[in-house]
């Protein structure tokens, strides 16, 4: 899975988001209370939530980890209620502020993107001003694209529903293409079920910042790799500010370019085995 | 508002990309103008339009208040209330004078003059009319908040004193803010005697600060129009800020044109129609509605917009039908890669299976294999 695919399930299932955040706001509207800000308040944090819980998932589909899909997708989905809550009426303030039309939409979805990419960079692997840098401008985009097909299909309510799915895969291609294109690091899985995948590494980089392990169990490492002989904890990356040290933390070994390792450094292009998996370490500076 | 979010609207206002609510106003043969001077659509559906009938002095004109037209996108609306000033008034009128007390003010006697037409527009208030008073030098000072007390607002402006630099823009930001909680017709009157040199803010933030409910801002000047130094005026773009914001700007040359200039403010203020109407099209769609004013019988007439809200658009019905079928289409493409790949195997695509040889093990699997074994005892 490259990062093409990933690209494109973030995008799907981002427009996945945004239908179900569109019938949500069909089935509420906007006039049932007296104040508009006060019901896009509610509004905005359902939809937050549809598209922040489908983006959520996303990274753990791809991973085949269903622990990871579920506690990401809950955590994506709360923050993403928060971002709704407070990025709808927001963006309803500027779209006014600026008259409406292309520009009024695009400010005021680049908003909302912006917050519902804070969410996802708070718990993805890469650093948070990347899920608000590609939220922004996929929000920004999304707007243009609903204006645009709303304008285009004389039909409100599929104007809306195409455009609300193309806000929410925008959204979430996005976020993901940022993160791929300004990544300074990654692992990427050579061999076994999860070939072709890869693992944005960045956040980790900083000195003293979080370790990150590989192993085998969802519940006890944050890179799952589903092998049976990959131990739980099979081994800790560390960051330095500019390099990984690996750490073996297996009975059975972690081995770089053919060699078993207890620490080293990681270099460029370095492969990792690990059981039946191969990573390939890549870094870009 | 955030400084990222601000900056990010001011540069699109700069690429001049923001399109604020045009007022357009067509003269009529007598030289009376029709002007829309406020749209207040925070009670949506149900809007009310501000309108001024002037001659071709500025001065107010009486007219039949049946004989304003409001149409809504080209339709006529039926008015639900009518508000004038010979029919129990267009309503309460609040007005934020924001006063120039920049150092030069204190030259040629331009403070006392200021000071005089403050007063003069505060004796001409209405019971249930509000004034407030903001001056500005460097900094913004919030002097006397609204009120309908005309003694309060008298000896706050008697106390106002000069000094420091010029920041007109940082202090209209701030009397639009004063005024965002108030309903009805809202107004800012400036007066100014030289350029903006401090302010943090500029003219675009302070027409993009005019919100939803909206008021106008005029503005008198004080300077000499014809230095180009320092000390004098900006008129251009005092002119541009007050047309954006559906106000009017005149220079004053001495204290008794600038006190008649505020009298004359104060009147076309008072003497405004208030035609509140529901709006046919009830959604929050997002869309723009263009309004019209005209005078029945003329050809004066005078177009704005507004728009009901709505970034996320909000539509008449709902249909689980289309839910269905896109959700269907959103699912296929989720699981098309998974389908490609097995098409893909299933054409004779190979597929390795089973651990990683190394070329080590390769070569020697039983020292590789007798190497772990003893590290593990």
């Amino acid at each position: 899975m490259n990062r093409s695919i990933r690209t494109y399930f973030y995008a799907v299932l981002g427009g996945i988001g945004g239908l179900i955040g569109w019938q949500v706001s069909n089935l509420l509207g906007l006039s049932f209370g007296p104040n508009l800000y006060a019901t896009e308040a509610l509004v905005g944090a359902l939809v937050g939530s549809c598209v922040g819980l489908c983006i959520g998932i996303t990274e753990g589909l791809m991973t085949r980890n269903v622990v990871q899909a579920a506690r990401s997708g809950a955590i994506s989905a709360l923050l993403g209620l928060a971002a709704g809550a407070v990025g709808l009426p927001v963006s309803e303030f500027f779209f006014q502020t600026v008259g409406a039309g292309y520009l009024g939409r695009a400010l005021g979805w680049a908003l909302f993107g912006a917050l519902i990419g804070l969410a996802q960079g708070i718990f993805g692997k890469s650093q948070v001003w990347k899920g608000i840098l590609g939220g922004f401008i996929g929000g920004a985009i999304g707007g243009l694209l609903l204006e645009a097909v709303r304008s285009f299909l004389q039909d409100p309510l599929s104007g809306k529903a195409f455009g609300l799915v193309l806000l929410g895969a925008s959204v979430g291609a996005f976020i993901s293409l940022v993160e791929v294109a300004l990544g300074r690091a990654w692992l990427e899985v050579t061999s076994g079920k999860l070939k072709g995948t890869e693992f944005i590494l960045d956040k980790f980089i900083r000195a003293k910042g979080p370790a990150i392990l590989i192993g085998s169990s969802a519940l006890k490492s944050e890179i799952v790799l589903p092998d049976p002989d990959i131990a739980p904890q099979h081994a800790m990356l560390t960051g330095d500010g500019s390099q990984f040290t690996v750490k073996d933390m297996s009975l059975t070994g972690t081995f770089i370019n053919n060699r078993r390792i207890q620490t080293t450094r990681l270099g460029n292009g370095q492969r990792i085995r690990m059981g039946n998996t191969e990573l390939i370490y890549h870094e870009k500076r | 508002m955030r400084p990222i979010i601000r900056w990010i609207l001011c540069g699109a206002l700069a690429a001049g990309l923001v399109i604020p609510s045009t007022i357009e106003t067509h003269a009529q043969a007598d030289g009376s103008q029709v002007k829309i001077t406020q749209v207040d659509n925070s009670q949506f559906p149900q809007v009310t339009v501000h309108v001024s009938v002037t001659d071709a002095a500025g001065e107010p004109v009486a007219v039949d208040p049946a004989s304003i037209q409001i149409a809504e996108n080209g339709q006529v609306m039926r008015p639900t209330n009518v508000g004038s000033a010979g029919k129990g008034g267009a309503g309460a009128l609040s007005t934020m004078l924001v006063m120039d007390i920049s150092g030069s003010m204190d030259k040629n006697g331009k403070i006392d003059g200021a000071k005089e037409a403050a007063r003069a527009y505060v004796n001409q208030m209405r019971p249930g009319d509000q004034t407030g008073l903001m001056v500005y030098n460097t900094k913004t000072h919030y002097v006397q908040p609204l009120t309908s007390d005309t003694g309060v607002l008298r000896e706050a402006i008697a106390a106002i004193k000069t000094g420091g630099n010029t920041s007109m823009y940082d202090a209209l930001i701030a009397a639009e803010e004063a005024l965002a909680g108030v309903s009805g017709r809202k107004a800012i009157i400036a007066v100014t005697d030289g350029l903006d040199n401090h302010s943090s803010h500029s003219a675009d933030d302070v027409t993009a600060g005019i919100g939803p409910g909206g008021l106008t801002i005029s503005a008198v000047g004080l300077g000499d129009a014809t230095s180009k130094s320092q000390v004098g005026l900006n008129e251009a773009g005092l002119k541009d800020l007050t047309k954006a914001a559906g106000g009017a700007y005149s220079f004053a040359g001495d204290s008794q044109s600038l006190s008649a200039l505020f009298q004359l403010f104060g009147r076309t203020l008072q003497n405004e129609y208030a035609i509140t109407y529901t709006s046919p099209a009830t959604l929050h769609d997002g869309v723009n509605r263009g309004l019209t004013a005209a005078l029945i019988g003329s050809p004066s007439a005078a177009r704005s917009t507004y728009n009901p809200g709505g970034v996320l658009p909000e539509v008449v019905n709902q249909s689980w039908l289309l839910f269905g079928v896109i959700l269907l289409a959103l699912f296929a493409l989720l699981l098309a890669p998974a389908a490609w790949a097995l098409g893909s195997r299933g054409l004779g695509k190979t597929r390795r299976k089973g651990r990683i040889k190394l070329l080590e093990e390769a070569a020697q699997p039983s020292a590789s294999l007798a190497r772990d074994r003893i590290k593990l005892k």
